[in-house]
């Protein structure tokens, strides 16, 4: 059993070494990828195609109201990356939170994403935002087809992608959020470097007139896959966020984590901890400045 | 006197910094062969078949080799084998070896072995363990080992009482986590072996090596690397690794290596027993203690190494440092089919005194006195009796709780705490056993020996390990300042069973107190030498002369001469120029029969304090500050001793808030250390390290060991400091988020903390 090692100058071979290879792992950073290889899980034949080298996946840039992200943009790049903090800080609240500066250095936003684990830092955010994924490949032919799906339809279960074997996710892009949003990120870990997010949560608000005009809220870690609390969102849209009402949307974060997941051995922390973390994670929101 | 102030340089440091210090995976030799280890992916089994057709088979393997092929004593009574012979009692047991001309090689053989064998029943829990009708692991019994301390009548210290409480308390396996995983390297020599290994006792490891390979001890030689840390680990593990390389060299006639990967040392490697603690006392309304009662059960795991002597240690110093007329201490052992259990840093000394402090916190709450104060009337002073009848001298208690007063503000309110969060302040303090004390019957003893050079220049030859606590250094320092010799002038040489005289392992912080008196007494033997020889030249008495600023001179320098040129002349009169040192500790003893006797030539004391901050979202506890205070008797290096006490700190706060080896049905659940959550420098607290300087101890240099004891203090402060913060009590370690949420809940309920709130 032999296996083959590509490292693809530019984009163009890329999607044709994943076209010939369609089992062909991608190597996007390998913070995951490795250590599934190394601890046997990942027992698929070794072939990888490593993105590190294409200059064009790892670009930031801003056209008009919209944002697109490299797929191997690195943690490390979203931390730096002054337009990202201006403008959607909690992306880079969640990056500076991925394990320690070595990982943030290799780990890639688009191999978080299509590692798929529930406990992904990077992810909460994006869905959060309402991001896209633009998933690309080539045909025999040579010509190159892309698809855009939002990040929520696009992650399907843990582990889980719509990615198909002969596409790579190439960019997310996003749609900057208006004026006086605000945003955060937090996460609680067993330890305040290199921890494995016990739950993570991302939050966009907007106030209007003291009450809730828009609200996006994605508690990670939780349920099989990031996803919105619609029922919270729901639930606060058009309300005065006072304690009471916070409570209650804790409790209603939790409940509906509880009907998801059933009662698992974690739960007896988690479904508290949820409550809580949503109640906290809100008010720690609104205590976050307005973006431009 | 020493002149302490001074600030050495570490002579190892440069070597580690620069990456040219070779450890042993950075060593190979020609014709070199790799082994790996084969397993059985289960708590319990019985052997019945290892084929190895196929794996003989594959390209570069050239042999496989079972506890058959073991050229020695495979397995003494209950102890390691070098591997498992009809059956296996942890998932980390060898049951074979793979060579093979590369480790690669090696790796993907081991699953072409076919092995067939039986599940048996198996037990994780000691209590379960010693319950008739459970799966025993050796002959009719799980019950490993037993110790006991009876003093005075404790039903008459419980009648006196006026309050009586009863708690239980644990504590959890945990491990050393050196970052240098263990190995060895083997070379086969005509009439023995030369192994390459870290390891805090090379001599251990030679006589451990000789006995599995059917060796005389002297035709085992071991040569230490630079160690990559040791942790009190890099012990029994090293001598089962070693057995191993060197039967495959002494098979195959090559030189042989084996480096664990991390996932083995967690598979494999040995770990800190848990305790299972239950505590009983009683104490009059002024705080007097009356009584003490202590059952406890370590968990010993498959096999029994120095679980007797881990168990001793802890039985001896259970009841704390405290005057008690009436105690009464079980502490039983029982094997289980978990990982080893085995020395790590504190030996015992870390489970009881989390247990014994709490318990002195839970007292004084109950009592309604302050925790200082419980500790100060019942504390140890000088002439005090320990629980086995001891009578202590150099009692530093006192000092080590008033210097906590005055460097931690124990009455204090904590500081206010972020939105969200609570904060609370505790504290602890421990006594504990210098070296090896009577649990060991050898005489404890080191020895230190240098050639002085024609160039004035010093070759030292220590037994005593570097394993990162600045160890060869104060050896050095103490050759220095004794003949006025700068300390670049000082080599240490490499730590060659061959050469080096047997001074003992380096465990039980004894690596000061024994190897730095023996440093003295060489020192003053090659003082005494050189001065003679200079005395009768200059015609003066030998004692006027001096020795200083790498000179020699007679009181107002009437007379001199350079350090060189005394030596140089020295070779012109007598055969050598060289000092030699033994040093051994005061004796001490332990009648097994009545449990009581002297148990170490002297005790260390340490006072603890921690302030911590608990979210009340999440459970996680941040520790904020910790103030550490260990009575060394006399300082030598004080940058060195603060760092060891860091060191501890950091170390036992892994212990207090986040390392946990768990499994679950009989396998290993924390299998590499994104499971097992050692404490990252983001999670440090600021550490203040307070080496104290009290009474001396009873040795030449004055000198106590702080190693060990500065992994003890903390987790029970943490702990306190938690309870103070939530006004809800904790008994089981670690403070994981689980266990804190479901305390700050309750605390919530009793209306100590509001939801979301504060303790205020």
């Amino acid at each position: 059993m032999s296996s083959v090692f590509f490292q693809p100058q530019n984009l163009k071979q890329a999607l044709e070494y994943k076209r010939d290879f369609e089992e062909a792992a991608l190597l996007a950073g390998g913070t995951d990828l490795i250590i599934a290889k190394r601890s046997g899980k990942d027992t698929k034949k070794g072939d990888l195609i490593d993105l590190s080298k294409i200059n064009e996946l790892k670009t930031i840039n801003v056209y008009e109201d919209i944002i697109s992200v490299g797929s191997m943009a690195t943690f490390s790049a979203i931390c730096d990356s002054e337009i990202l903090h201006e403008k959607v800080a909690f992306l880079c609240q969640a990056a500076l939170s991925v394990g320690a500066p070595q990982i943030r250095n290799r780990g890639t936003i688009g191999g978080n994403i299509c590692n798929a684990s529930p406990a992904a830092d990077g992810i909460p955010p994006l869905v959060c935002l309402g991001a896209q994924v633009n998933l690309q490949s080539i045909g025999k032919n040579g010509e190159i087809q892309s698809r855009t799906l939002p990040i929520e339809v696009f992650i399907l279960n843990k582990g889980k992608t719509a990615l198909k074997n002969n596409e790579i996710l190439t960019s997310i892009v996003l749609k900057l959020p208006s004026e006086k949003t605000k945003t955060r990120f937090d996460k609680i870990g067993r330890r305040n470097a290199l921890a494995i997010s016990r739950l993570n949560g991302a939050c966009l608000i907007k106030m209007a007139h003291d009450r809730v005009e828009q609200i996006s809220l994605v508690i990670g870690a939780a349920t099989s896959r990031p996803e919105r609390f619609v029922v919270v969102e729901d639930y606060l849209t058009g309300k005065k966020l006072s304690d009471d009402t916070l409570n209650e949307a804790g409790r209603l974060a939790s409940d509906y984590v509880l009907e998801q997941t059933g009662r698992r051995a974690s739960s007896a922390y988690k479904l508290p901890v949820i409550a809580r973390f949503t109640e906290a994670l809100i008010k720690k929101t609104l205590k976050e400045e307005d973006k431009k | 006197m020493m002149a302490k102030r001074k600030i050495y340089d570490r002579q190892d440091a440069y070597g580690k910094i620069t990456g040219k210090a070779k450890y042993v995976n950075d060593l190979s030799f020609p014709g070199m062969l790799y082994v790996q280890t084969v397993r059985i992916p289960f708590a319990h089994a019985r052997i019945i078949n290892i084929d190895c057709t196929e794996a003989l088979k594959e390209k570069g393997v050239v042999g496989v080799y079972t506890a058959k092929d073991v050229p020695g004593v495979n397995q003494k009574p209950k102890d390691r084998p070098v591997l498992a012979d009809q059956e296996t009692k942890y998932t980390g047991d060898g049951v074979a070896i793979v060579v093979a001309d590369s480790k690669e090689a090696a790796i993907k053989s081991v699953k072409l072995l076919e092995i067939e064998y039986e599940e048996l029943p198996f037990v994780m829990d000691p209590e379960e363990a010693l319950k008739n009708g459970a799966p025993i692991l050796h002959g009719d019994t799980n019950f490993a080992a037993s110790h006991k301390t009876l003093k005075g009548d404790v039903a008459v210290g419980f009648a006196e009482a006026e309050v009586i409480i009863e708690r239980a308390y644990s504590t959890q396996r945990a491990m050393h986590a050196a970052i240098e995983p263990d190995g060895a390297i083997a070379i086969p020599d005509k009439d023995g072996v030369l192994i390459y290994c870290p390891g805090k006792g090379p001599f251990n490891i030679k006589r451990a090596v000789a006995s599995y390979c059917g060796l005389q001890d002297n035709q085992v030689r071991i040569i230490q690397p630079t160690q990559g840390g040791v942790f009190g680990g890099k012990d029994s593990d090293i001598n089962v690794m070693a057995a191993r390389v060197a039967m495959a060299a002494m098979i195959t006639g090559r030189p042989c290596k084996m480096v664990w990967s991390r996932e083995e040392v967690m598979e494999e490697g040995t770990k800190r027993h848990p305790f299972k603690l239950k505590y009983k006392v009683g104490a009059r309304r002024d705080g007097h203690i009356t009584a003490m009662e202590i059952r406890g059960l370590a968990d010993v795991g498959a096999y029994i190494t120095k679980s007797a002597a881990t168990i001793w240690r802890a039985t001896v110093e259970a009841a704390g440092p405290y005057n008690i007329e009436n105690i009464s201490t079980i502490i039983e052992g029982a094997f289980t089919n978990n990982t080893v259990s085995d020395a790590v840093r504190g030996f015992g000394s870390p489970q009881v005194d989390f247990a014994s402090e709490s318990l002195m916190n839970e007292l004084a709450k109950e009592l309604g006195i302050d925790p200082l104060e419980i500790r100060r009337i019942n504390g140890f002073t000088e002439g005090s009796i320990t629980a086995t009848g001891q009578k202590l001298e150099c009692v530093n208690l006192m000092a080590c709780l008033d210097k906590l007063e005055a460097a931690f503000p124990v009455h204090e309110k904590p500081a206010p705490a972020h939105p969200g969060k609570v904060r609370g302040r505790g504290i602890s303090c421990i006594f504990r056993g210098e070296a090896m004390g009577a649990g060991f019957k050898e005489k404890d003893a080191a020895a230190v020996n240098f050639n002085v050079e024609k160039d004035g220049t010093i070759t030292v030859y220590s037994g005593i390990t570097e394993q990162g606590q600045g160890g060869t250094n104060v050896v050095l320092q103490i050759i220095s300042e004794t003949l006025g010799v700068s300390i670049e002038h000082l080599k240490m040489s490499p730590l060659d069973t061959a050469y080096v005289i047997d001074s003992g392992a380096t465990v039980g912080s004894r690596g000061t107190i024994t190897s730095g008196n023996a440093a003295l007494v060489a020192a003053n033997d090659a003082k005494i030498r050189i001065a003679k020889v200079i005395a009768e030249q200059w015609e003066v008495d030998s004692e006027e002369i001096i020795f200083c600023d790498n000179s020699i001179y007679t009181p107002y320098k009437t007379r001199s001469l350079s350090f060189r040129d005394a030596v140089n002349l020295c070779y012109t009169v007598i055969p050598g120029v060289y000092g030699h040192g033994w040093w051994s500790l005061p004796p001490v003893w332990w009648d097994f029969e009545n449990n009581r006797g002297e148990t170490y030539a002297s005790f260390n004391y340490g006072a603890c304090g921690a302030e911590v901050e608990i979210d009340l979202v999440s459970g996680k506890v941040d520790v904020i500050n910790v103030v550490a205070i260990h009575d060394m008797g006399r300082i030598i290096n004080e940058a060195e001793a603060k760092a060891q006490i860091a060191g501890g700190v950091s170390m036992a706060l892994g212990l207090a808030l986040s390392e946990e080896i768990t499994t679950r049905n009989g396998k290993l659940m924390t299998t590499n250390f994104d499971k097992y959550s050692l404490q990252t420098v983001m999670d440090s607290p600021n550490i203040r390290a307070i080496p104290l300087e009290a009474q001396p101890a009873n040795n030449p240099l004055g000198v106590k060991g702080v190693s060990e004891s500065s992994t003890a203090t903390v987790s029970p402060a943490v702990f306190n400091a938690i309870e103070a913060a939530l006004g809800v009590r904790l008994r089981k370690l670690p403070a994981d988020l689980e266990s804190v949420l479901a305390a700050i809940e309750e605390s919530e309920r009793l209306g100590y903390i509001k939801r979301g709130g504060s303790n205020e």
